[in-house]
């Protein structure tokens, strides 16, 4: 889904915190309000809304417009979890294509504590409602912890090597004041933290938080000048891999090619790639996907690249949900709005040198075993 | 504090009450395209026949992976404290489960390693289908 006249004008963030401290809607408006100011565009404008949100329900995009004051002409509340958000820019732009809506805000977030976490990783859909949490399965730490010894069983994949990712993205979400974490993280730290779920530890998992994150698509002439975003290409795909619980591999296999092919680039031609974070082994499983490595060989990837902002593979340069904030809703939106910030200039102390085209991954609905859903955009400055 | 449960259906109710009254894992067969499906639906995933029919599984399986899960999340859980072996299993009957293997010394679990249905007089306090190490390699 490539498109030449519309893109991304604007973005923004709530202040991101462990336990909330106000509604969702309420840092969904703070989110909304700082990308309109990002974009130089007025409230009057917008005439849709996308929503991705856990808590929000049995609110909606329509609750959050009247919330906002917004009259609109599209209204969306997306469904695959946080894959979702990726999606909705994807579908924001088509709605913008075809004239149904001429400024569509993309919002995601949540207002949460630990309970509200646990309460819903429990009662997540279904078959885990009813086919894992009754197991005593540990959530998502339990399969994916799974998927982790299974890659280091088949492929040798080691934790030395994995920690690499979670070590790199606390040093760039150190130079990042929205995150909520303020001390560095060693390899050691992170090998000899608590387990979790065996071979899980502490810091190969996302701790929850509350916030919000926007991303506002319009006509790319509404940009400011040299702040417009285009999307070179988007792709989602869901329930790929039916029947299998534990699989090494995901839905981004499937659009690899499509994704480049589409965009016109190739894998050199990113200058940052913002993955979807929810362990560093699933980092892992979509840079073979995405045929940044083999399958298999993404041990060896890692020993050979540094993913701080300033490395040889500037990875999940705002820190990402491991060392930034893991929202919820925001999640799988947070690398959207940190490769916009960095295609910007606007990244401050992390901004990767020259950043023209990103590539952003989401990640989400886990359902029995595994996530169900993949998405991924390439993005790049406009008018380069 | 509530342990969380399975919500019993028309659809599940089959395979629930197989473990519950006789410790069998039961499956849904196709008897138009072969699949075997786990957990229970109320059409083939596969091929969309609506002749889906229950039968016991053989017991046996083999693990794919596993985790030694330490921080359980429903509260009744996390107050018992206790270590819990989750495991993803191939059946040989063909679907893959999720689920747990009863198990002292953890260290004796194994990816490939070979797991029967659990058949321990204390089973009725799981309220699905569980495993345990198989003593023959079968």
């Amino acid at each position: 889904m490539r498109s030449d006249d519309v893109g991304i004008i604007g973005y923004g963030s709530s202040v991101y915190e462990k336990n909330g401290t106000q509604p969702t809607f309420a840092y969904l408006a703070d989110a909304a309000a700082a990308c309109l100011e990002s974009a130089g565009i007025s409230k009057q404008e917008i005439d849709g809304v996308a929503l991705s949100s856990f808590h929000a329900p049995p609110d909606n995009a329509v609750t959050l417009g009247e919330y906002l004051g917004l009259e609109l002409k599209w209204a969306h509340f997306y469904t695959a979890a946080s894959a979702g958000p990726v999606i909705s820019v994807m579908e924001a732009v088509r709605a913008v294509e075809s004239g149904v809506a001429n400024c569509v805000l993309c919002l995601g977030g949540d207002s949460r504590t630990m309970d509200d976490f646990r309460h819903l990783i429990s009662r997540f859909n279904y078959a885990v409602a009813n086919y894992a949490a009754p197991l005593n399965f540990g959530g998502m730490n339990g399969f994916f912890s799974m998927i982790q010894r299974r890659h280091m069983h088949e492929y040798g994949t080691k934790r030395e090597q994995l920690g690499r990712i979670a070590v790199a993205q606390r040093h760039n979400g150190l130079r990042n004041p929205q995150s909520i974490f303020t001390t560095e993280l060693t390899l050691d730290d992170y090998l000899n933290a608590r387990l979790i779920a065996d071979p899980l530890r502490l810091y190969d998992c996302p701790m929850p938080a509350s916030g919000a994150d926007a991303i506002l698509v319009a006509p790319l002439d509404r940009a400011r000048p040299g702040k417009g975003v285009r999307i070179l290409s988007g792709f989602q795909r869901h329930n790929h891999l039916p029947g299998e619980i534990c699989p090494l591999r995901g839905g981004w296999e499937t659009f690899r090619e499509s994704l480049f092919d589409e965009a016109g680039v190739s894998h050199a031609d990113l200058d940052l790639v913002q993955l979807y974070d929810d362990y560093p082994i699933m980092v892992s499983i979509q840079l073979e996907d995405l045929g940044f490595c083999k399958k298999g060989e993404v041990g060896q990837f890692l020993d050979s690249h540094t993913m701080t902002f300033d490395g040889s593979f500037p990875l999940n340069t705002g820190g990402g949900q491991l060392s930034c904030a893991a929202t919820a809703g925001g999640g799988g939106l947070i690398g959207v709005v940190e490769t916009v910030c960095q295609l910007r200039g606007e990244a401050g102390d992390r901004q990767v040198a020259s950043a023209r085209t990103g590539l952003v991954s989401g990640f989400g609905m886990v359902s029995y075993g595994h996530g169900l859903s993949a998405s991924a955009l390439i993005l790049q400055k406009a008018g380069e | 504090m509530e342990f969380p449960m399975p919500t019993e259906d028309s659809v599940n109710k089959p395979m629930l009450t197989g473990w519950r009254e006789r410790g069998e894992l039961v499956l849904q067969h196709c008897p138009d395209c072969g699949a075997v499906t786990y957990y229970p639906r109320k059409i083939c995933p596969s091929c969309w026949s609506r002749k889906l029919e229950s039968r016991p599984s053989s017991g046996g399986g083999r693990i794919i992976s596993f985790s030694i899960v330490h921080r359980g999340v429903d509260e009744a859980f996390r107050q018992q404290g206790k270590l819990v072996t989750l495991a993803a299993v191939q059946t040989d009957d063909g679907p893959q489960v999720i689920t747990r293997i009863i198990v002292e010394d953890t260290s004796q679990v194994k990816i490939g390693g070979r797991v029967r249905l659990y058949a321990g007089s204390d089973r009725a306090q799981f309220p699905l289908p569980v495993y345990a190490l198989a003593t023959d390699d079968a």
